[in-house]
């Protein structure tokens, strides 16, 4: 008899406990992190947010949710599309909320658990922070985070998503953004023609082969492998769009050594990411080989590397193309696991009938 | 077996539970708290004016403005006794809003037994909070104290209006932060304590203006990140503070 009234006791305070706060029995379940052969330890502190199932999906779900905007109608997935590996696809700047344009070119994203840094000025120090600036920026999503976690509250599903994933209900900015990074991490693209050659699964032909050599001795300084770029801050010489008015890294350190300098972008999957340079402004890889081939403007903070251009022939032009379409990973841009989630539709396109209102 | 026998036969074992929770909820905590509560006030003026918000103000150089928002973050409150050792009784971070009369009150543990002659805190975020992603309660982003573009906390902030501003719709604005090496702004502030109980502390907007540095709103009307302008701006809010002594 008094162990029954032990276990009465000790039910009715799970229940009292439980009308407060809804706490998962079920723990998460963990989701393993591999790092491709030969990769060093990604920069990402995993154990201040432990990947899991759950909260992956959820960082998905939330990647694709165009209530992340203050029309509904620009998720993060409108300006980040999974073919053209996470850039837009053939937009030079991306459109943002009531027709405005942004004013970079929005980079692909993979890899990013191995990236310090983020935008292309390298303004953000950490990626949980990152998606802070799109959803909130009046040119993107034009969103505060009020309304995000009012939106997101009144969610039965979210409010399920977000007990499984980290234990109760509570839903804060701090949440949002762990799992948006946990779905982020997961965008690895390591599986390109040019990996399995390099772990011996694959060889190159003959055209792939010559423009990998020329790669190494006149893109790889800058565009260091294994993820093609050595994440450094450089002025490739282009004239400011006076249009625009992007002083790039500058704009970040103030210092004037800085000026019109943005982070070498890798080269991976860049036959799929259309158009080239901060601003979108070179349409085909075509038109890039052409920059590089040309003298640059001498001076200021132009790097040194490309004072005197790359002398590059049509010839070696031919090669690299070969060499860099062995970079584009289909088994990233096909991943089912990376794209919209079942059930979930994409924010329709906007139109002007929508911006008058 | 009847309601009526089942308590007579455990009614002195839910007596002892009863006393157990009574014990456990009431006298335990008066029992371990020896410890003085002292509550820290901050009184938000403009020179011998309490600050309201929305209302008029005039700085040194004869700049007449209105505030509509001031707040600023502080933590790692200390407390020194005679021997001069700072004894730490608060490591969070407070955000302070002249808006908000809630968060203008900080409670404390005082020292036992012995006489506090100083107060010391921080003001600003702590730099490692300003690295490693997203912070909750009085640090969530949503509270308008962050910058999502340049990564970093604004420590402290000071937004009105003013006639003299050149700038669209005559704002002045100051958002006052930074983390790195060369541009912490950072600033610990000591006072002398002359209470025995709780402590007010008044912060003067007006010395954002006029301290070691002289500010106009002519000349610079808006500071939006780290940098020179926002250390100098710092270095004067390090001087906007002072006890209250006990007979004012």
């Amino acid at each position: 008899m008094r162990k029954l009234f032990a276990i009465i006791s000790v039910c009715c305070i799970i229940c009292i406990g439980n009308s407060f706060v809804f706490v998962s029995s079920k723990k998460p379940t963990p989701l393993a992190f591999t790092i491709p052969k030969g990769w060093p330890q990604p920069v990402y502190d995993f154990k201040n947010n432990p990947l899991t199932k759950e909260g992956f999906e959820l960082g998905r779900r939330l990647f694709y949710d165009g209530r992340l905007s203050r029309d509904g109608n620009f998720s993060c997935a409108s300006c980040h599309q999974q073919f053209a590996a996470f850039s837009t696809f053939d937009h030079p700047l991306s459109h943002g909320i009531d027709n405005s344009f942004t004013t970079r070119n929005a980079p692909a994203l993979f890899n990013l658990a191995w990236q310090k840094e983020f935008m292309l000025d390298g303004g953000i120090n950490h990626l949980d922070v990152q998606p802070l600036s799109p959803i909130t920026a009046p040119n993107e999503m034009g969103e505060t985070l009020e309304n995000i976690l009012v939106k997101l509250r009144r969610d039965a599903l979210y409010r399920k998503q977000f007990v499984a994933a980290f234990g109760d209900t509570t839903i804060n900015t701090q949440r949002i953004m762990k799992a948006l990074s946990q779905f982020l991490v997961m965008l690895i693209s390591a599986d390109s023609k040019y990996d399995r050659v390099m772990n011996g699964k694959a060889s190159f032909n003959l055209p792939e082969g010559l423009g990998y050599d020329i790669f190494k001795q006149k893109c790889a300084s800058c565009h260091k492998e294994p993820f093609f770029t050595d994440y450094t801050y450089r002025n490739i010489g282009l004239n400011m769009d006076t249009t625009i008015r992007d002083y790039g890294r500058m704009r970040i350190t103030r210092n004037v050594e800085d000026s019109l300098k943005f982070r070498v972008p890798s080269l991976r999957n860049v036959m799929v990411t259309p158009p080239y340079g901060h601003d979108g402004r070179f349409y085909t890889l075509q038109n890039v080989f052409e920059h590089y081939r040309k003298k640059t403007p001498n001076g200021g903070t132009t790097d040194s590397l490309l004072r005197k251009g790359i002398p590059l022939s049509n010839f070696e032009i031919g090669q690299l193309t070969a060499f860099l379409s062995t970079l584009t990973d289909t088994t990233f841009l096909h991943n089912k696991r990376f794209a919209l989630p079942t059930g979930m539709t994409l924010a329709p396109a906007p139109d002007a009938e929508m911006h008058r209102k | 077996m009847t309601i009526l026998s089942l308590y007579h036969r455990y009614s002195s074992h839910l007596l002892k539970q009863l006393a157990a929770i009574f014990f456990l909820t009431c006298v335990l905590p008066v029992l371990t708290v020896a410890q003085k509560k002292i509550a820290i006030l901050f009184v938000n003026k403009a020179g011998a004016e309490t600050l309201q918000p929305g209302n008029s103000y005039m700085n040194a150089w004869g700049e007449t403005f209105t505030v509509y928002k001031f707040k600023y973050y502080i933590h790692n409150i200390r407390f020194a006794d005679s021997v001069g050792q700072y004894v730490t009784v608060d490591k969070a971070h407070h955000l302070v809003d002249a808006a908000d009369a809630s968060s203008t009150v900080i409670q404390v543990n005082g020292l036992t037994g012995k006489r506090i002659t100083s107060i010391r805190f921080t003001l600003g975020v702590d730099s490692v909070l300003n690295t490693t992603g997203v912070q909750t309660g009085v640090l969530d982003p949503l509270k308008g104290m962050f910058w999502t573009w340049n990564t970093g906390y604004i420590y402290a902030k000071l937004e009105g209006k003013s006639n003299i501003s050149a700038m669209p719709g005559n704002i002045f604005s100051y958002d006052v932060g930074g983390y790195k090496t060369g541009e912490s702004a950072l600033r610990e502030i000591t006072l002398p304590v002359t209470t025995d109980g709780n402590i007010t502390i008044v912060a003067d907007i007006l010395k954002w203006f006029d301290s070691r540095n002289k500010i106009t709103i002519a000349t610079n009307a808006v500071c939006h990140e780290p940098g020179n302008l926002a250390m100098q701006l710092a270095d004067n809010y390090r001087n906007m503070f002072h006890t209250v002594p006990v007979n004012e």
